[in-house]
């Protein structure tokens, strides 16, 4: 078995079967998209060879498109800072040694667990400007003038969505770091201590170098995450009202399926692709460096 | 074939997989494949119908259809915004149930007889006799001079309907003018009441309102419009979108309206939270249920020159009814074909029922209804002209790109000359 296992021709006989599925299912179908992007199809009739014009379309005719880009940054941009920073100050606080962390780092956990779908139903009512829990709370705390219509209003529907994804996900960014702290070695913060590194010059020195990999991961799994939001504004709001919270994901799923576009449809989704691996990989580049050992 | 097949099927798992991982993803089961596992296990066979109406007539209907011709039925019910995309989706990858429901107008029905996936159901209504019941003009024959689909549902058109223990708490009546309408709005909103609820989220009771603003300026304009004899710009557009932004400016409509689902609107009108609320007929079993006496119904009060009951905005028009469809890959095309006919004469007779005009003929007698409902068939069948919704004539994408315009108009980003002056420019597209 161990001599089978040796011969590279016998491990890639193994990998045979996953790397076909792989191509079946995840390559062929990006290819085919690439291709359809470069055609004027409605996903029935037969298709036409448009050449570039469904991205020509994309960046000089489509309004919408660059508000969803824009949209799209502003959860990038609240996933790395400020969801992200929220969910170090939460891992080291359910890091200390405190009575009762094991209960908190639960509850700071259970949204994740939670259906994207039911989380943006559950936040759509406490929003709802009629009959919601927000407003009804900030009337009964003397807030009344402060009370608005959230999802309703283009001025608040992005923040507002912003908010349940933060706190939708905040716990699983959380859980991570949390992770990547416990296999500090605590002799470090000892020994730290001894030199007067306490309090935030131990995390500066100490714990953020050493979780540097980690944060890492967190950043990038947030950007693509970020650029891939679909399902919570689908149901929040549907990419309204006048498109101020509408994102890519959401944008081309309503040219292929509601407007029949599958080619600009295409375009869009290739675009999105396109987008996830040029800034991770910019991502990886920029923090990427040397591994630090005390 | 197999390259075009495999490409639709392609290009949908990719964009589906980035989007709908969850949305819809359990309920992704087909019909087909289920029609196919049931024969298979079960020497009965089996038929598989998608429906997107809520009234429980459907299900019953489909049973004793079923029970007829000695089918097992596999009935699902899908929730009218969900059943949309999950059609489009299905029908892009070819993986359509035996028996499917389709809304009315072109936008709609087009796609579907693109698709080449449904089958004429011509012999089967020539050897059942049963065509023969269907009345003139009601089965729609297609270019190719077959019969593709039969009606699921009769012209239903919007009306108005009101809570009238909320109206008689503001010592009002259902409005019969615009000022009435605009009186009522000012009483209710100073009572603390919302108006009018409306679901500005999905768009399209905003675009309708529209529409009927528009018929009762004058019941011609959209027909004269579109075939180029007049302008979108023209009177009857721009006081209907001068209408649309009064009735916004009043607060006609729920705080954050532009983000309320039709659902969620709806669920203030039937909980005593809003005056009125603007449907389709179609909801009447619905809404009564849920508030019995306390539903009012009006045809819709007379904004215009045109008087009510000469103009209304009806959901279908003679070409794109309501519709059941049979797809031609079905494991039992013959029964799923005759099931279909069968259950679209069981809808007639409820209909019939319900003293409203049926599509077929029938031996059914109309039964004691409802008074508003009653009022309704009365009406409807008064009234000279129904102009089938505008987006039920447009093309999907022309029709998208008009509810995104309407809710520019409802949402104050556009004044009544720059909206109809935008709408010149997009249905002279779809001219």
């Amino acid at each position: 078995m161990e001599k089978a296992l040796s011969n590279k021709k016998i491990i890639a006989l193994f990998l045979l079967p996953g790397l076909t599925v792989f191509l079946i299912f995840y390559f062929v179908p990006i290819v085919m998209t690439a291709y359809y992007s470069l055609q004027d199809w409605d996903g029935i009739n037969p298709m036409t060879f448009i050449g570039l014009d469904n991205y020509t379309k994309m960046f000089t005719v489509d309004k919408s498109f660059w508000q969803a880009v824009w949209n799209s940054l502003a959860f990038l941009l609240v996933g790395v800072f400020i969801q992200l920073p929220v969910s170090f100050a939460l891992a080291l606080l359910v890091s200390r040694k405190m009575k009762g962390r094991k209960w908190f780092r639960n509850i700071y956990f259970f949204p994740v667990v939670m259906s994207t779908t039911m989380v943006s139903l559950l936040w759509v009512k406490i929003y709802d400007p009629n009959i919601g829990m927000l407003n009804t709370l900030m009337d009964t705390l003397g807030l009344g003038a402060w009370t608005g219509a959230w999802l309703g209003d283009t001025k608040t529907a992005l923040l507002s969505v912003l908010i349940v994804t933060t706190w939708h996900y905040v716990g699983y960014n959380m859980l991570i770091l949390f992770a990547g702290m416990q296999g500090i070695p605590e002799q470090y913060y000892e020994a730290a201590k001894l030199d007067g590194a306490t309090g935030w010059k131990a995390v500066r020195h100490i714990t953020f170098p050493l979780l540097s990999d980690v944060l890492r991961i967190c950043i990038v799994l947030n950007v693509i995450y970020a650029l891939k939001t679909f399902e919570s504004v689908y149901v929040m709001t549907n990419g309204g009202p006048l498109n101020s919270t509408t994102v890519i994901a959401l944008k081309m799923f309503q040219e292929a399926f509601l407007k029949q576009n599958f080619g600009y449809g295409s375009a869009l989704a290739v675009f999105m692709v396109l987008e996830c691996l040029i800034i991770s990989w910019v991502l990886n580049k920029i923090l990427t460096q040397e591994k630090i050992e005390y | 074939m197999f390259g075009k097949k495999f490409g639709v099927v392609a290009a949908s798992a990719a964009l589906v997989s980035v989007v709908l991982t969850s949305c819809g993803g359990a309920e992704a089961n087909n019909g087909g494949t289920q029609g196919q596992e049931a024969a298979a296990t079960d020497s009965k066979k089996s038929v598989t119908l998608w429906i997107f109406d809520a009234d429980p007539m459907y299900q019953s209907a489909a049973e004793a259809a079923a029970a007829e011709i000695g089918v097992e039925l596999k009935y699902e019910y899908i929730q009218d915004e969900t059943y949309k995309t999950k059609l489009s989706v299905a029908l892009a990858a070819n993986e359509l149930p035996d028996v499917f429901q389709q809304h009315a107008g072109k936008s709609y029905r087009t796609p579907v007889l693109q698709s080449k996936t449904v089958a004429p159901l011509n012999d089967t209504l020539d050897s059942t006799g049963l065509g023969a019941q269907f009345l003139d003009n009601q089965l729609v024959t297609e270019e190719d001079g077959n019969i593709y689909s039969v009606p699921s549902n009769i012209s239903t058109t919007l009306v108005l309907y009101y809570n009238k223990k909320l109206i008689s708490e503001l010592g009002a009546a259902a409005p019969a003018t615009w000022e009435d309408l605009q009186a009522l709005i000012k009483t209710a909103n100073d009572k603390g009441m919302i108006p009018i609820a409306l679901g500005g989220k999905e768009r399209w009771q905003g675009d309708l309102l529209y529409d009927m603003l528009v018929a009762r300026e004058d019941v011609n304009a959209f027909d004269k419009a579109i075939n180029g004899q007049a302008k979108f710009t023209d009177p009857p557009f721009v006081e209907a979108a001068n209408k649309v932004v009064t009735l916004v400016n009043s607060n006609a409509f729920q705080k954050g309206f532009l983000g309320s689902a039709y659902l969620d609107a709806q669920e203030l009108f039937k909980n005593d939270k809003a005056v009125m609320w603007i449907d389709g007929s179609f909801n009447f079993s619905s809404l009564s249920t849920a508030m019995g006496d306390n539903l009012g119904y009006i045809a819709f009060p007379k904004t215009g020159a045109e008087d009510v009951l000469s103009a209304t905005i009806g959901f279908q028009n003679a070409q794109a009814p309501y519709s059941l469809f049979v797809n031609n890959s079905s494991a039992n095309l013959d029964e799923a074909k005759e099931f279909a006919i069968r259950l679209s004469l069981k809808l007639n007779d409820e209909f019939v029922r319900k003293g409203l005009p049926g599509y077929a003929k029938s031996e059914v007698k109309s039964e004691s209804q409802n008074k508003e409902l009653s009022a309704y068939a009365a009406d409807i069948n008064k009234t000279s002209k129904t102009q089938a919704m505008w987006f039920g004539l447009l093309s999907a994408d022309v029709g998208q790109e008009y509810r995104d315009l309407t809710q520019a108009l409802y949402g104050g980003q556009l004044t009544a000359d720059e909206f109809t002056a935008q709408l010149e420019t997009l249905l002279r597209t779809a001219e």
